[in-house]
């Protein structure tokens, strides 16, 4: 039938693509073998449609597309939850990168301790930013006003 | 002691300055870090250091209030301050209150202070929904992350820890949810703490501020420690 030629070329496409991905060293080799196994499961599926009866008779599913329909909102959701995380590790990356962008503007001589709660006491404090031309890390003028 | 406040600000040109000069009376210096604000937030801090004792940061781009803290708090590290301080940019947290805040950490009696809204003084202009709303945040606190049951305020910004403390403490949260993972850090590391009570003031512009739907943060609070669970 059609639809099987459409699917079976649909998932080695989408294996060929996780191969090519996993030569470059975009993903790793867990991840390579996971997706390599849902397309391959996805293909064989493809072409013996009569598998997904016997394996929902095994998961107590009633038809086989409905085990298939299952399976992938289960995955999805995963997938979904992994895409959260990555996103959460690529948003500490960043306010990373701000962070030191933003500490990099300072220098830090040490002063002599200074009495709580005086003001009037030497007020001079060891923090200081750098001055324009002091700061070679980065641009004063991008962290001095919006 | 050399005693410095870290304040996070965003979009704060309005409130900033006041908030400088009333906690500049208790504290060696303060430590703004301007979270990207798009407004006048870093001029109007920089024009109230008449004595040299504020140092104002600028994140880049806008990484939200725990993020802010955080950058703020290194700062006062590598700086050398002996006790650190945190404190609101918007004007809610009394300075009356940093004596209270700071004596136990100073007289050697605890590693941690945390302002609470919920120890007898009475909150001003604070809407029942957040009260009720802070309470269940509490429940949340004890049954989802194991924070003591001592602790009685789940969101206060108020705190004041030892140089050590601060070191201690880790939260990875950048927005919101990084109050309570610091009283997971406290409560659960072995550092002294207390409470005091805060007087917080609550006005119409710092609520309008702050946004009327605080269901909404809370659910990403947990949301946020979720997904934090899982990322290293």
């Amino acid at each position: 039938m059609l639809i099987q030629i459409l699917l079976v070329l649909g998932f080695v496409l989408a294996l060929w693509v996780t191969l090519k991905r996993f030569r470059q060293r975009v993903i790793s080799l867990s991840e390579f073998l996971a997706w390599s196994v849902l397309w391959l499961g996805g293909a064989i599926v493809s072409i013996l449609p009569k598998l997904t009866e016997y394996l929902a008779a095994i998961f107590g599913v009633g038809r086989g597309v409905d085990l298939i329909l299952y399976a992938a909102v289960a995955i999805q959701f995963f997938l979904i939850f992994k895409l959260f995380i990555n996103l959460e590790k690529t948003e500490r990356q960043l306010t990373k990168i701000v962070e030191q962008n933003a500490l990099a503007v300072l220098s830090f001589p040490r002063s002599s301790s200074d009495d709580v709660g005086n003001p009037e006491s030497d007020g001079s404090s060891g923090l200081r930013r750098t001055t324009p031309k002091d700061d070679k890390n980065g641009d004063e003028s991008s962290h001095s006003q919006g | 002691m050399r005693v410095i406040g870290v304040i996070p600000a965003y979009n704060e040109e309005k409130r900033i300055a006041a908030v400088l000069r009333e906690s500049l009376a208790y504290l060696n210096e303060i430590i703004v870090v301007d979270d990207g604000s798009t407004d006048e937030t870093s001029r109007a801090a920089m024009g109230t250091d008449e004595c040299g004792r504020v140092c104002v940061l600028r994140h880049a781009i806008n990484r939200n209030q725990g993020a802010a803290l955080r950058t703020g708090t290194k700062a006062a590290l590598m700086s050398g301050a002996d006790i650190i301080v945190h404190l609101d940019a918007d004007g809610q947290h009394d300075a009356k209150d940093l004596p209270n805040l700071l004596q136990p950490v100073l007289d050697g009696s605890t590693d941690v202070v945390l302002g609470s809204r919920f120890l007898g003084v009475q909150a001003t202009g604070m809407p029942l929904a957040r009260r009720w709303l802070l309470k269940c945040g509490r429940w949340f606190n004890i049954l989802a992350l194991g924070i003591s049951r001592q602790v009685t305020d789940p969101q206060s910004g108020l705190r004041a820890m030892t140089a050590e403390a601060a070191r201690q403490i880790v939260f990875h949260q950048d927005g919101k949810a990084h109050a309570s993972e610091i009283l997971r850090s406290v409560t659960r590391s072995g550092l002294r703490w207390m409470e005091i009570p805060a007087h917080v003031i609550y006005t119409q512009d710092s609520l309008n501020k702050a946004g009327s739907n605080r269901t909404s943060d809370a659910i990403k609070i947990a949301w946020h420690l979720l997904v934090g669970t899982f990322t290293k």
